[in-house]
């Protein structure tokens, strides 16, 4: 198939007229037979991949994927798209209705399944009767073994492979170190097998990259109203938690005319659909979230990503920032910075980890109603027989590797030189482009914000409408 | 969230009130918090915070202590003048729901999730769009819906059914209170608005008082489809019981309206005489065709006739001697309150 009649199809099932960068030699080589590694960076519509796929093969796509809301959005998206065979196997169901889904399996176009679900016998039965035509696993460097985002049910997946015969595969993800690309193969194929990986620059030459100090939370409170005031929306803060994202986004209403929302995990979903529709729908011109937000939105004309605390790592920062400026248009990402949000990051992410006090108390026997990701790896490693220091060992390298992470971040802060230039360093890109004014603010540099400034706008003071008009225009009788 | 929401339950005379309050809004059955709910006159309010949260709760409590809206005696916690003035201008000027017993006999997680889809789904379907997201709502759910609207013979009278329906439900309602209500909900090219903006529109409605309405109303809705006879009654149905009686509780109850004695119960269902007694206290609280006098004899009745005066609420098991046991004398209580009643 050529790339005219790839175009044609995308048109037909997605209504977009161009791929994006990577999109068609994935396709490509999938279409080719060939079983393949995509790292592509987020933003740049992975998912598209496997789905217009699917359309062309027209056999079942089973997709791995770890998280519930990335799923759901998931799911949302290819309905929108008209494709009504789609469903999502996970825990959130009950025994009937899995029951029910996986009676009428056949009947499903694509399949999501979360990598838990692969244990229970009968979900394992039932998916390897049908004639799987692409197994997807997302967010693939969940399988190293090492890494920071290892889920161990991710290395159920090679075997569960071979129980449907080994079909066409596509591992993805946005971030990959070498490491991890190796580890990733290793573990999803056999040695026999030859696949192909396909990567692609992390960098996003349209997006300019600042940073600003704040010597106190009220300076930087002071900061963002100035910034977001001036700056041209729809705009992402990010948070890293809830209660600020909450205060910040009702400061944002008081202090400047801007209609802004917070968004996390503590909102109902009929508050989180709202909100994540209404910012699609320009409704609302920032929302203040946590990370959990924007996984599988697509909205393209995203102007503007600030960071109000410190993201966890610099792959974390690359992912939230890649948000912003998805149509290719000038864009700015912003990261806020006090020295006292390096005590909240290292909370967050290096305490979490269990001591040698948590190793030594960890009982094995316990039935965990709900694991945590940590009690998971942990059990893993006492179920591979592991010795305790051993595992003592995994976790305080892991806490040096987190801490190492902070500082590569930090550096990333105070470094003198190019940050693009920085960043591009650490994901070892062999192109690394000129610095020039349109690539970032170098540090001690006045951040000029005239091509990122807007037009004040004004909005209507938003008032409820009267019920009866509300049913006249929900139901056209 | 506002504290003072649980000065409503407290009484300027009653100390012993503050783990009933939180046992019945939270749903956590025991004989006791359920006799003592009762009592209170607050079991209509069974389940209406099924996920409130202990720690937090006392948290609130210990707050509203501090403010001197509670004070606290040697037996507990009572309003003090403070806290009845504070009640009276909470009642003033909140929403608080109107229809609490609704969320014993509806399952509101789930309706609250499919409410907003029914209404989506229909208005999309009014204007033949099958292009659009779908309200947030649990893939469960999803599937709960996609089963009642594929049984459904005829789609077209859908919309000006649930239209009419609703337009019947929500005029008899204050329009300021319909007008929130609608302005939550999304339909064909049209988002709803969170109960956090509504509630910044409207000086008179704090957060906590939208999310009360919107609650309150939905269940309402519910309740108003069961009442009727349209095809979304076969939406609520699956959703709703009448039954108050625990699962355990009411096969008891079943064995003991078959003439069984308590001895025959405990054996046939291998449990203790003391569970069986409990339940059938459960029984005799929630229910209203209790027959006490298969429990209580003539002779006990008249002797306790005799021995207690007064309000229920004090009498005291001492004044009996050991001469009745606990369970009847707690029976012939029940009995007595729910005369009064």
């Amino acid at each position: 198939m050529n790339n005219l009649q790839l175009k044609q199809l995308l048109k037909q099932y997605f209504g977009y007229s161009e791929f994006k960068k990577g999109q068609i030699e994935i396709i490509k080589s999938l279409l080719a037979n060939n079983s393949t590694l995509g790292i592509l960076p987020t933003g740049t519509g992975k998912s598209l991949c496997y789905q217009l796929t699917g359309k062309i093969i027209r056999k079942p796509v089973l997709i791995i994927s770890p998280l519930l809301s990335l799923m759901n959005d998931q799911v949302e998206q290819l309905k929108y798209s008209g494709e009504k065979k789609v469903v999502a196997l996970t825990s959130e169901l009950s025994y009937n209705e899995k029951d029910f889904i996986l009676n009428n399996i056949a009947s499903y176009s694509f399949i999501y399944v979360s990598p838990e679900m692969l244990k229970n016998d009968k979900v394992a039965l039932q998916l390897s009767k049908i004639d799987i035509g692409l197994l997807v696993v997302d967010e693939a460097h969940c399988i190293s073994q090492w890494g920071p985002d290892f889920r161990p049910d991710y290395l159920r997946i090679k075997n569960f492979r071979k129980l449907l015969h080994c079909p066409l595969t596509l591992a993805l993800t946005a971030t990959a170190t070498s490491e991890v690309a190796h580890d990733i193969q290793v573990n999803l194929f056999d040695s026999s097998e030859t696949s192909h990986v396909i990567r692609y620059s992390v960098d996003r030459p349209n997006i300019f990259l600042a940073v600003h100090e704040s010597p106190s939370s009220t300076e930087k409170n002071m900061y963002l109203i100035e910034l977001i005031s001036q700056l041209n929306g729809p705009g992402l803060i990010y948070f890293s938690s809830k209660k600020q994202a909450d205060r910040i986004s009702e400061m944002i209403r008081i202090k400047t005319n801007l209609r802004a929302a917070s968004y996390h995990a503590d909102l109902s979903v009929m508050n989180r659909y709202t909100i994540q529709h209404q910012f699609m729908e320009n409704q609302l011109d920032i929302v203040c979230a946590t990370s959990a937000f924007g996984m599988g939105i697509n909205k393209q004309d995203v102007r503007y990503v600030i960071h109000y605390h410190l993201p966890s790592d610099l792959s974390s920062y690359v992912q939230e920032i890649g948000r912003a400026g998805r149509d290719g248009k000038r864009s700015i990402a912003v990261l806020l910075y006090s020295k006292t949000d390096i005590g909240l990051q290292q909370q967050l992410s290096i305490d979490s980890l269990p001591d040698d006090f948590d190793i030594d108390n960890f009982n094995t026997a316990s039935e965990l109603d709900d694991p945590s990701s940590t009690d998971r790896v942990l059990q893993y490693y006492f179920d591979q027989n592991i010795k305790t220091d051993k595992i003592k060992a995994i976790f305080s390298k892991r806490r040096k590797e987190k801490l190492e992470k902070l500082n590569v971040l930090l550096r990333y802060i105070t470094n003198d030189g190019c940050r693009r230039k920085y960043l591009l360093k650490y994901f070892r890109e062999s192109v690394i482009p000129e610095h020039n004014e349109k690539c970032c603010q170098l540090r001690g540099e006045e951040l000029k914000l005239n091509e990122f400034k807007f037009e004040k706008k004004k909005y209507k003071e938003d008032s409820l409408v009267n019920y009866k008009v509300i049913l006249e225009s929900f139901f056209k009788t | 969230m506002n504290d003072d929401k649980w000065l409503l339950f407290f009484s300027d005379t009653q100390p012993r009130r503050h783990a009933v309050i939180r046992q019945v809004l939270s749903n956590k059955r025991t004989v006791s918090s359920l006799y003592w709910g009762m009592q209170y006159h607050i079991l209509d309010w069974l389940n209406v915070e099924p996920e409130l949260d202990e720690k937090q709760f006392d948290l609130q409590i210990d707050n509203l202590c501090e403010k001197g809206y509670l004070a606290a005696t040697s037996k507990g916690l009572i309003l003090s003048a403070a806290g009845i003035i504070q009640k009276k201008d909470y009642q003033k000027k909140s929403y608080i729901i109107t229809e609490p017993s609704l969320f014993q006999h509806i399952d509101e997680k789930q309706w609250l999730e499919l409410l907003p889809l029914l209404i989506q789904v229909i208005s999309e379907l009014s204007y033949h769009n099958h292009r659009y997201y779908v309200v947030g709502s649990s893939i469960r759910a999803q599937l709960f819906f996609k089963n009642w609207y594929q049984n459904i013979a005829n789609k077209n009278d859908l919309a000006s059914s649930l239209k009419q329906l609703l337009k019947l439900f929500l005029e008899h309602l204050p329009q300021e209170q319909s007008n929130i209500f609608m302005a939550l909900f999304s339909g064909h090219e049209t988002i709803g608005k969170t109960t956090e903006q509504v509630a910044t529109m409207l000086p008179k409605f704090s957060h906590e008082d939208v999310v009360s309405l919107w609650r309150d109303l939905s269940m309402q809705f519910a309740f108003f489809l069961l009442e009727g006879d349209s095809n979304f009654r076969r939406l609520v149905v699956p959703l709703s019981t009448k039954e108050k009686l625990s699962k355990s509780a009411l096969i008891t109850y079943q064995l003991f309206n078959d003439n069984l004695s308590i001895e025959q119960i405990a054996e046939k269902r291998r449990l203790r005489v003391s569970t069986i007694k409990e339940h059938l206290l459960e029984s005799a609280i929630l229910r209203d065709d209790f027959v006490y006098h298969r429990l209580i004899t003539t002779d006990d009745y008249s002797i306790m006739t005799s021995t207690f005066i007064g309000e229920t609420i004090d009498w005291d098991y001492k004044q009996l001697d050991d001469h009745i046991e606990f369970f009847k004398f707690r029976l012939f209580q029940i009995e007595r309150s729910k005369r009064i009643e």
